[in-house]
């Protein structure tokens, strides 16, 4: 079989009956999850020239992305780059993919600078403040309500390629930037 | 540096590998990575010969079915009853028999269910959500109502969770058949909940069912040479090892509904109507696509109820599965289409739901694949292809596949909403298109190259994914492929953890970028940069004709790829597919020699130059100007001090003849020879092997390209020095500038060093108008503000 592209459009749940249907996960005695070759995502992250920014190119996979705004917003929502859908992917990206400081701080995307909406590979360029002299949390939990065999990748591009840092629902947030 | 011709004479390899560099490194690397595979492989017999071909003593099952079937379209479920005839054409005698019930995956005490970990609530997605509550609450499982003989006695048998074991009244020796029979009943899942291979979608609108049915019925374990009963249970990921045969089944549904199926419609007269079987007859002698039932006919079909049964009866020859699909909502097309010499009904039914991509794009999508296929591979060997849309996606079975995609409700999909020049909505057709060439592709790996899914995800998806990457190629230029490029698999060959393809399809990690795009990029990088496109293609073809309606094992086709090449790959199996490690080649060190040709007229002058060339140092500077003692006392002075040790003497002369004397005249052409020897120094940081292809600028201007083969790194596979002879100077060169290779880091490909821009700057720099802009050019020459 293929990778399944096109989840279950299960546009019927809420983000608000969440709370409801966890209570009822715990009476269940396990987790059913489509094994899916399809979900991954990738993100570039280096310093600005502030030297207080990370830049990040992301890329995920546009119908993906689309399922997860649909889910949150409540509405079908189709990926095109309009103002209203960049607020929905901010929004999204302010609680999947964040910084967590040493002093205990979380940091949000605050600029979507742009996006490259395409087929074969989406990307999602942002930029997050991040404190250099501390020590950097990457929480990256994108898609991983999605999916949950979502993994997702990131390389910081001050360091070797095989530093590259891997994320999964079981571990969503690893040690991006040790502070100086 | 100036390299002394006798030194040089000693190099008589041109290329240094290891040598000196070597023995800072680890040397047993290269050796290893270059072992033969043998230990790895299963030991060749006459069954599976060294060569990668089925033997003479080449053996497999065969099963051939009956099966009445009757689709419940008010409960949901599907009561079957079977015969089977088992043929035993192993030379073994065998005592009980083992076939799967793949249904009883969906038992709320399946190993699938309990085999799982437990969730991590925190962040549990919304996506598992559904599926979880479908499947506690689904009444799953296949109900076995009889198992019997021919003669109709009860026959012993065992559930095994997802395994039936029956008794044989008697061993059944080499070369013997049995027929027996078996009857069940199961729930059919609701499939836009749970994500099986197969079930039902409901419409709330129309009040209908759409109907995808697969694993439906106990069938035949595979028993093989190689591993006996292929008894693994059946946990979800794994798919199917199954024997080929003949299938001859009826299908009773509501005579309002239309049937797609593996196989032939036998009794077209009785289940279509006129007008519907005049347009199939049509269908059959056109290569024009032609509607059977169009979208107007459909759509009014899905307000009929009739309390009226049909059976529609199929057969199909030498496949080793069957699936069909049932509904009042579909649209059905059809058309001939040729796959080498042969013509092949492809068709498409789909709902309304599905338009207006499907009628464009689906057809065409099947014509287009057993078309591209057949050239890599063998001629598609079934009379239909067909594609499907519901809620499965994408699915494979003997010529009928499931494909998901699908418009939204208001007929958009994805970006359609954008102007068509903005190369927008084709994201959603690519989707389509991309699913139905994967899921038609799988009808020659492993429909007909029937190898071991359970087993070897990789030998199926692997290969179609590579073809797959092939066929979308030739769609148009530029198609949008999400794999097959090897810069694409570069993020996953660098991440951890990972299994080497070799691994077991349940405990993959990752599994999509295992078991689909790395085998499948794998293939890519062989037929490109190592075999060619000839050497490949041929040995490829000879891979899937040796096992077409066979079964390989992954020992075959290593051995096939290169009985039929000539070339040495087990390097190559066992770094790609046997290993972990990635491609990352540094550009490390580059030196120039030049030779010393002994001749003063040439050298003196040489080393003068030389000498000139260096600029005062800051003593010699600030002392310029002062008097010096044997300025001050010329009595001081000598014949050292006058003379200048870049003339050339009467002795160096008589040195230079000595030498000619003692040089044969090839020496002596080589000696005269303007030549420049570079080294450059390579290091493998990623440390899996590759060939190098190169690109060398010159001081005048001139490009040259060359590929250094992997077997450079099999002395020490760290790190290694090849020379370089010419008579130009070096200004550049450059590592895989193709991006052929996989290599993980381009910023070290080059020298000198060529600086790595992020994406992120890369985007801000663009000066393109962005997509929503492109449409209107007084809109794109304003700055947005
Ligand atoms: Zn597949």
């Amino acid at each position: 079989m293929i990778g399944d592209a096109f989840p279950p459009a299960a546009s019927r749940q809420r983000a608000g009956r969440t709370a409801l249907i966890w209570g009822l996960w715990l009476a269940l005695v396990a987790v059913p999850a489509w094994p899916h070759p399809w979900h991954t995502s990738f993100a570039e992250i280096d310093w600005a020239a502030d030297g207080a920014t990370l830049e990040v190119a992301l890329r995920v996979l546009p119908e993906d992305l689309e399922t997860a705004l649909t889910w949150r917003s409540g509405e079908a929502v189709v990926l095109v780059d309009t103002p209203e859908v960049r607020t929905l992917v901010l929004a999204y990206l302010a609680e999947h993919f964040f910084l967590r400081s040493e002093s205990g701080q979380t940091l949000h995307p605050d600029e979507l600078v742009g996006m490259d909406l395409a087929y074969d590979a989406s990307w999602l360029y942002f930029t997050l403040p991040a404190p250099p002299e501390q020590r950097l949390y990457l929480h990256d939990s994108l898609l991983m309500d999605v999916d949950s065999s979502q993994t997702n990748r990131a390389q910081p591009l001050w360091a070797a390629p095989a530093d590259t840092l891997l994320f999964t629902p079981a571990q969503p947030e690893l040690l991006l930037w040790q502070g100086h | 540096m100036r390299l002394k011709f006798i030194d040089f004479l000693v190099l008589s390899l041109f290329t240094l590998a290891s040598g000196t560099v070597a023995a800072a490194t680890s040397p047993a690397t290269g050796p290893e990575k270059f072992a033969q595979l043998e230990y790895l492989l299963d030991t060749p017999t006459e069954t599976r010969l060294a060569s990668g071909a089925p033997g003479p003593t080449y053996w497999q099952q065969r099963a051939d079915y009956r099966i009445d079937v009757t689709l419940d379209d008010r409960g949901q479920r599907i009561l079957g009853s079977e015969t089977i005839t088992y043929y035993n054409q192993s030379p073994h005698t065998l005592r009980y028999l083992w076939l799967q019930l793949d249904q009883n995956r969906f038992r709320p005490d399946s190993d699938d269910m309990l085999s799982r970990t437990a969730p991590d609530f925190a962040h549990f997605p919304y996506g598992s959500l559904a599926n979880l509550l479908t499947r506690s609450e689904f009444d799953g499982g296949v109900d076995i109502k009889a198992v019997r003989s021919e003669g109709g006695d009860a026959l012993e048998h065992t559930i095994n969770k997802t395994m039936l074991r029956v008794e044989l009244p008697q061993p059944l020796a080499a070369g013997e058949q049995f027929v027996f029979s078996v009857d069940w009943e199961h729930n059919i899942i609701d499939a836009t909940e749970t994500g099986a291979r197969g079930g039902y979608e409901y419409f709330e609108e129309d009040e209908n069912y759409l109907y995808e049915i697969a694993q439906w019925y106990p069938r035949m374990a595979a028993y093989t040479d190689y591993q006996g009963w292929q008894n693994k249970q059946f946990l979800g990921n794994g798919e199917f090892t199954l024997e080929l045969g003949t299938f001859d089944v009826a299908i009773t549904v509501p005579a309002d509904h239309i049937v797609a199926a593996t196989g032939v419609l036998q009794n077209p007269k009785e289940v279509l109507s006129k007008k519907q079987l005049s347009r199939y007859e049509a269908a059959q002698e056109s290569t024009e696509q032609r509607f059977v039932v169009t979208p107007e006919e459909a759509k009014k079909n899905e307000g009929s109820r009739t309390s009226v049964a049909k059976t529609w009866r199929f057969r199909a020859e030498n496949v080793r599965d069957f699936a069909f699909a049932s509904s009042r909502k579909f649209i059905w097309d059809a058309r001939m289409a040729p796959s080498g010499s042969r013509e092949v009904l492809a068709m498409s039914f789909y709902p309304n739901e599905a338009e207006p991509l499907w009628s464009q794009y689906s057809t065409p999508s099947i014509a287009h694949t057993i078309d591209v296929y057949s050239r890599y591979t063998f001629e598609y060997p079934y009379p239909t292809a067909i594609s499907v849309n519901g809620p499965v996606g994408g699915m494979e079975y003997p010529m009928i596949s499931f494909n998901k995609p699908r418009p939204y409700k208001d007929g958009t999909y994805w970006d359609v909403r954008q102007k068509p020049e903005d190369k927008t909505w084709e994201r959603s057709k690519y989707g389509l298109i991309s699913v139905i060439i994967h899921e038609v592709g799988h009808n020659y790996f492993p429909m007909v190259v029937n190898s071991d899914e359970r087993q070897w995800t990789w030998m199926d998806e692997g290969l179609n994914t590579f073809l797959q990457f092939i066929t979308e190629q030739a769609w148009e230029e530029e198609y949008p492929s999400r794999r097959g490029e090897p810069e694409k698999i570069v993020e996953y060959m660098i991440s951890a953890p990972q299994t080497p393809i070799m691994t077991n399809s349940e405990s993959i990690y990752q599994f999509g970028n295992n078991a689909y795009a790395k085998p499948a990029t794998a293939l890519n990088i062989l037929r490109e940069s190592i075999m060619g496109r000839d050497l490949f293609d041929y040995a490829f073809q000879e891979y899937a004709r040796r096992w077409k309606f066979k079964r390989p094992t992954p020992a075959d086709f290593f051995r096939t790829m290169e009985d039929a090449s000539a070339v040495d790959l087990d390097w190559f199996w066992r770094g790609w597919f046997y290993g972990t490690e990635y491609v990352d080649v540094a550009v490390d060190n580059i030196a120039l020699y030049q030779l010393d040709t002994r001749d003063p007229d040439v050298e003196k002058p040489w080393q003068k130059a030389e000498k000139d060339k260096l600029e005062p140092t800051l003593s010699e500077q600030r002392n310029a100007d002062a008097e010096t003692l044997v300025q001050r006392y010329p009595k001081l002075r000598d014949f050292y001090t006058e003379s200048d040790e870049f003339s050339v003497t009467p002795w160096d002369y008589a040195q230079f003849e000595q030498l000619q004397q003692s040089l044969t005249d090839r020496e002596k052409a080589l000696l005269n020879a303007d030549k420049n020897f570079y080294t450059v120094t390579f290091s493998n940081i990623g440390g899996l092997v590759t060939p190098l292809p190169l690109r060398i600028t010159y001081a005048d201007g001139k490009v040259e390209e060359l590929q250094i083969p992997a077997e450079i790194w099999r002395r020490n596979a760290e790190q290694v020095t090849k020379l370089f002879i010419t008579g130009k100077e070096i200004t550049g060169i450059e590592f895989d500038p193709y991006r052929s290779t996989a290599d993980a880091d381009a910023a070290n490909n080059a020298w000198p060093r060529k600086p790595k821009t992020s994406r992120f700057q890369l985007f801000k720099e663009k000066e393109d108008p962005n997509p929503m802009r492109r449409g209107n050019k007084e809109q794109w020459e304003q700055p947005i503000l």
